[in-house]
């Protein structure tokens, strides 16, 4: 008879059992994998390229209809975009997973369980820049045609995506913005799905001017634009500063997109005016 | 009943307006402009849009060929056929318009 020590003895129990883990394992492993054919393959590729094609058309058609309709319906259209793209890419993932798992109710707990570690530890940050944009869809921080600042970029939101948002600049420079800044940033956003967004105009006096005078000047200039928005107030808000006076006249355009041709207008015709009435300026640099 | 009537049978019209032409931002201002002021001269219309003669010429050219502004007298008027489909068509682009009694 082989005398075997206690600790070879557990020493082999243990290496037994893990033997047994491990071919569990790999039968667990063998009854969540279905069986992969190249045709199966092909299909699945097929699959990915027709939903790349299906986005890429939702995207062009929503912007192309959203152009053409009336402005009140602009917004309301290309907010619907992330919502197709999202619909696409769940059924998308769904077809695969049909195709490549067996998913009982155990297969699908088990492969949960498994795709979160991994997910987890190799693709942390852009989980969680999805998991924000899902969040996002029923938080609604932002939505397309929104104008908002994240991390000191502002402009328009022109798509929304699974993982981020693209955003077009007063520049026309195109700034992508992962959703998950949606955790630790800021955002401001002007609009909020209206089609108005405040604009405030800034106009700087020496402490002389006659304030009755120029506030009358400001308020006449934002009624008489063609762009303003009637419907909604406007006011003149007066600072003293060291250096003079700081008169902020703040106003909305009918349409936030022209926010900057708007402040154009207001300073252009402001600037005639109270040239004619010979009104200073501050008479110490601003600093 | 006669040979000839019953060769021209009479027909029911069915009057329509004619149907009012894609128009730009741009022009949405000049049209609302116009419509403000009921008769306007060119120069009056550009103090009214703060902007260039020129630029605003340019786009009342547009709309006269159009057949939606008319210049009489010098005096610009929108074209009563397009008043229904032009109030409309801004109001719901966000103009300023007076609610129906």
């Amino acid at each position: 008879m082989i005398y075997q020590s206690p600790l070879i003895k557990s020493t082999l129990i243990f290496a037994q059992s893990a033997g047994e883990a491990a071919n569990e394992t790999a039968e667990q492993t063998r009854e969540i994998l279905a069986e992969v054919t190249t045709w199966k393959v092909t299909q699945a590729l097929i699959l990915i390229g027709c939903a790349y094609i299906f986005v890429q058309i939702i995207d062009k058609l929503v912007n192309f209809i959203s152009e053409k309709v009336h402005r009140e319906w602009r917004l309301v259209i290309k907010q619907s975009q992330p919502f197709w793209r999202m619909l696409i890419v769940s059924l998308v993932a769904v077809i695969l997973m049909n195709l490549f798992l067996n998913l009982s109710e155990n297969n699908l707990l088990a492969i949960t369980g498994t795709v979160a570690v991994a997910l987890g530890f190799a693709f942390k940050d852009y989980v969680s820049s999805v998991i924000a944009g899902l969040i996002g869809l029923f938080e609604v921080p932002y939505r397309v045609g929104d104008r908002v600042t994240i991390s000191n970029h502002y402009g328009e939101i022109v798509s929304y995506g699974l993982r981020a948002i693209h955003l077009r600049t007063p520049d026309d420079n195109i700034v992508v913005i992962p959703h998950n800044k949606l955790w630790t940033e800021a955002i401001s956003n002007a609009n909020t799905g209206e089609l108005e967004a405040l604009v405030v105009t800034q106009f700087y006096f020496d402490h002389d001017l006659d304030i009755e005078l120029v506030t009358k000047i400001l308020y006449r200039v934002a009624y008489t634009s063609k762009y303003t928005q009637l419907k909604l107030p406007i006011v003149v808000i007066v600072e003293e500063k060291p250096w003079g006076s700081l008169l902020k006249l703040k106003s909305y355009p009918m349409d936030a997109r022209d926010e900057f041709i708007y402040q154009t207008d207001l300073i252009k015709r402001a600037k005639a005016i109270l040239g004619k009435y010979g009104i200073a300026y501050p008479k110490f640099p601003v600093w | 009943m006669d040979s000839e009537t019953q060769n021209n049978p009479v027909k029911a019209l069915d009057p329509r307006l004619p149907k009012l032409p894609d128009l730009s931002a741009e022009e949405h201002y000049v049209l609302f402009s116009v419509l403000l002021h009921s008769k306007i001269t060119l120069s009056h219309l550009a103090i009214s849009l703060g902007d260039d003669e020129s630029n605003v010429q340019h786009l009342v050219q547009i709309l006269c060929r159009a057949d939606v502004l008319k210049l009489e007298d010098n005096l610009l008027t929108v074209n009563p056929l397009y008043y229904p489909q032009l109030r409309d068509e801004l109001d719901y682009n966000n103009f300023l318009i007076a609610e129906d009694e």
